[in-house]
């Protein structure tokens, strides 16, 4: 047996070293990712719609008919409202869209991100979202939703709902490579701009 | 024997895949440079297993300083400790990247070789499986460092998701709200950068299960090198931290990991539906190469057979099979205990059992030891070996050429592989009055039938089943390795045979040629019985 030549091991190291210098250098070099100077509007908004629905009480008959599990006194039919959401930088629009609950059947809660590039400086931001359905009248509903833990439910999701219209009219200053983020703030129910987190 | 009339292992094996133009140079050069003992090229899968084990010893230790609720920070921290951090994290992320490297190279070299359809389809479907759950490991990991790299991927990645209808709240606005993710992302990203390896190493046990003696490691010297390297490359350019991932920011250049995300500056560019369609066609078309690699029916492999009349149920050819296709089964015909069988799921017709048999009654059809020895002997009784050196090359490696080495004054016999060669074929050789005997083999760890020149050594030198003869002058017989693509190599190996043959006087010629009949009193008691 034999083989053609002995190893040249120092060599071989050095070349393999190399490489794993090249293979080290591959494992961090920079992605350029937009070398331009614009900054960029972030539209992230994670809203609960309101409910378009109609409620009426069932008759002592109607209850007697159920189950004891399911004895709900009042009944509500219906679908989440749309929300029209319009958003422009100094009177350019950026974006006109409906917006509708998640899921299948769009009950689920409002998520929307949408993001613009903005040239660096200051811009005058206006962003509206307005209920797009007609609510039935708070009377009507009251009037059928009776008392106790239904209602508190019922007031509930009303409360958390996002109210029927918010404006955000604001001036921002926006650097480049930085982002400004509008969201929608559930404590406070209205639509805020941020360029920083805020202390929690 | 030139160019054969017979089964040929690689049926199609004229036409070679394109890969195959571009890696036999590469692996001849490093044969040249490291030995074939050290060539990385041909360790591609044992690399990866050792990165592999890097990874896992290099990440536990480093699990031990993250902190779910302060990635960022955490990893610093590692990333700031000259003696227990920088170069440990350096390590973990550059074995990731080795592993990267190797995998490529064990992919190109399973295609070019035509090793991925048959009874590999399972390695094969195995390994891209393992590939994926590796690269899901690695997003998974960079992913917990959150620097802008981790931020990117993890915006990228959810935006590809979201574009499925299977959550109604799109994951990436996790990643782009007023704050950095919760503790519990990364927590969970955590467990599943833990749990995916683990899952690795069950795919990993499948992907060889085949196989009868896996290598999962590299040669030691080649392993604690590499390790060296590795640590060598994290001591003197250690990785450093990338900026904090920060939603109020957009970097216009991040430092990415090119062998993990290669695809990230193509796919932002991309809607997620057109990624989906190339990430998926991507899979199908690998899941699809075991398909369409393999060869037309007219030419398929031909699986080896058992000959019962032959069997003697001595088990040699289930022990050398590197493909555990063969078992010994009871036999049913009166004669000794058990019989080989031939699985032919398992069976890739690498013809090494053909020359673990002493009564020659296993081996593909037209590759048996029988089948050789009948194509041998008429060149032999026709005087066409007389004082001639003889060459019997791989048809994977030095039999490509046989025109240089016939050039070179050698008589060239080919065989499908060394391991199917039978050493009687060598013994009648000699008998026919041949100089000497140069075996060429493919080098030991690029043996397409695995095993080929290991058991061929052992065969010719060191009486395993079925051995040479003692009556054989082993002077006279060589086994030198010379690999497709590196003809110098092939003829260095001759000139050195060549020279050895001088340096002592011939012995008398070997009379007969009837070599079989050492098989024969066997069979014969056992009839009587």
């Amino acid at each position: 047996m034999s083989t053609v030549r002995r190893p040249t091991p120092m060599l071989f190291w050095l070349l393999l070293a190399a490489g794993m210098m090249v293979m080290a250098g591959l494992s961090r070099a920079p992605w350029v990712v937009d070398a331009g100077t614009d900054g960029v509007l972030r539209i992230s908004l994670s809203a609960r719609p309101d409910r378009v629905e109609t409620c009426r009480a069932l008759s002592a008959e109607e209850l007697a008919a159920r189950p004891a599990h399911m004895r709900q006194a009042v009944v509500c039919e219906g679908g989440a409202a749309r929300y029209q959401l319009t958003v422009a930088s100094d009177a350019a629009a950026l974006l006109d869209e409906e917006v509708t609950g998640g899921g299948a059947r769009s009950d689920r809660p409002m998520h929307l991100l949408r993001e613009f590039p903005l040239a660096a400086g200051s811009h005058h931001l206006s962003v509206r979202f307005v209920l797009l359905d007609s609510l039935p009248p708070d009377s009507a509903a009251d009037s059928a939703t009776g008392t106790g833990q239904e209602a508190a439910e019922r007031n509930r999701r009303r409360s958390e709902a996002v109210p029927v219209e918010m404006t955000l009219d604001t001036t921002i200053v926006i650097a480049a490579q930085r982002v400004v983020l509008v969201t929608y703030d559930p404590q406070l129910r209205r639509l805020i701009a941020l360029t920083s987190p805020r202390a929690p | 024997m030139g160019p054969p009339a017979r089964p040929r292992l690689h049926p199609d094996s004229g036409k070679d895949p394109p890969i195959r133009r571009f890696l036999d140079p590469l692996d001849a050069a490093l044969d040249r440079l490291a030995g074939w003992r050290y060539n990385p090229l041909y360790q591609s899968g044992t690399i990866v297993v050792a990165m592999l084990l890097v990874l896992l010893v290099t990440g536990a230790w480093l699990l031990l300083f993250y902190r779910v609720g302060t990635p960022w920070e955490s990893v610093a921290a590692i990333t700031a400790n000259p003696w227990t951090g920088t170069w440990v994290r350096g390590v973990h992320r550059f074995a990731s990247d080795a592993a990267v490297l190797a995998i490529l190279v064990h992919i190109l070299r399973m295609v070019g070789q035509r090793r991925t359809w048959g009874p590999r389809t399972l390695a094969w479907i195995s390994g891209v499986v393992l590939l994926g759950v590796f690269l899901l490991s690695a997003w998974t990991g960079f992913v917990m460092v959150w620097d802008s790299f981790g931020r990117a991927l993890a915006i990228e990645g959810a935006r590809i998701f979201d574009a499925l209808p299977i959550l109604s709240e799109p994951v990436g606005r996790t990643f782009v709200a007023e704050r950095n993710p919760p503790g519990a992302f990364f927590f969970f990203n955590l467990f599943l950068h833990v749990a995916l390896p683990l899952g690795m190493g069950v795919l990993l046990l499948l992907h060889v299960s085949r196989l009868a003696r896996a290598a999962l490691l590299p040669p030691r010297q080649l392993t604690w090198g590499l390790m060296g390297l590795l640590v060598a490359v994290a001591v003197l350019w250690p990785v450093t931290m990338a900026p904090q991932g920060d939603p109020f920011t957009r970097p216009d250049a991040i430092p990415i990991d090119w062998w993990f995300a290669f695809w990230l500056p193509i796919t932002t560019r991309l809607t997620p539906g057109i990624v989906w369609m190339l990430g998926l066609g991507t899979v199908v078309a690998l899941l699809l190469v075991p398909r369409m690699t393999r060869p037309k029916p007219e030419s398929a492999l031909l699986v080896s057979r058992v000959d019962h009349s032959l069997c003697t149920g001595c088990i040699q050819c289930s022990l050398d099979c590197p493909f555990t296709a063969i078992t010994m089964v009871p036999r049913s015909d009166g004669r000794a205990e058990v019989v080989a069988e031939v699985d032919p799921d398992r069976c890739v017709s690498c013809g090494i059992c053909a020359g673990s048999c002493a009564p020659m009654g296993v081996g593909p059809p037209g590759r048996t030891g029988r089948d050789q020895l009948e194509r041998t002997r008429p060149l032999a009784a026709a005087g066409a070996f007389t004082g001639q050196v003889v060459v019997i090359a791989c048809e994977q490696g030095a039999w490509r050429h046989r025109a240089e080495l016939e050039a070179a004054g050698a008589h060239v016999l080919s065989t499908p592989c060394v391991g199917n060669l039978h050493s009687s074929v060598v013994e009648i050789t000699i008998r026919g009055g041949a100089r000497g005997v140069l075996v060429l083999s493919c080098p030991p760890r690029d043996c397409h039938s695995r095993e080929g020149p290991k058991w061929l050594v052992d065969r010719l030198f060191h009486d395993r089943e079925a051995e040479l003869q003692a009556r054989v002058d082993r002077r006279r017989i060589a086994v030198g390795y010379a690999r497709s693509g590196a003809p110098a190599a092939a003829l260095e190996e001759l000139r050195r045979f060549t020279a050895s043959l001088d340096a002592f006087e011939p012995p008398p010629p070997m009379s007969g040629l009837e070599i079989e009949a050492i098989c024969e009193p066997v069979l014969a008691e056992e009839e009587a019985r």
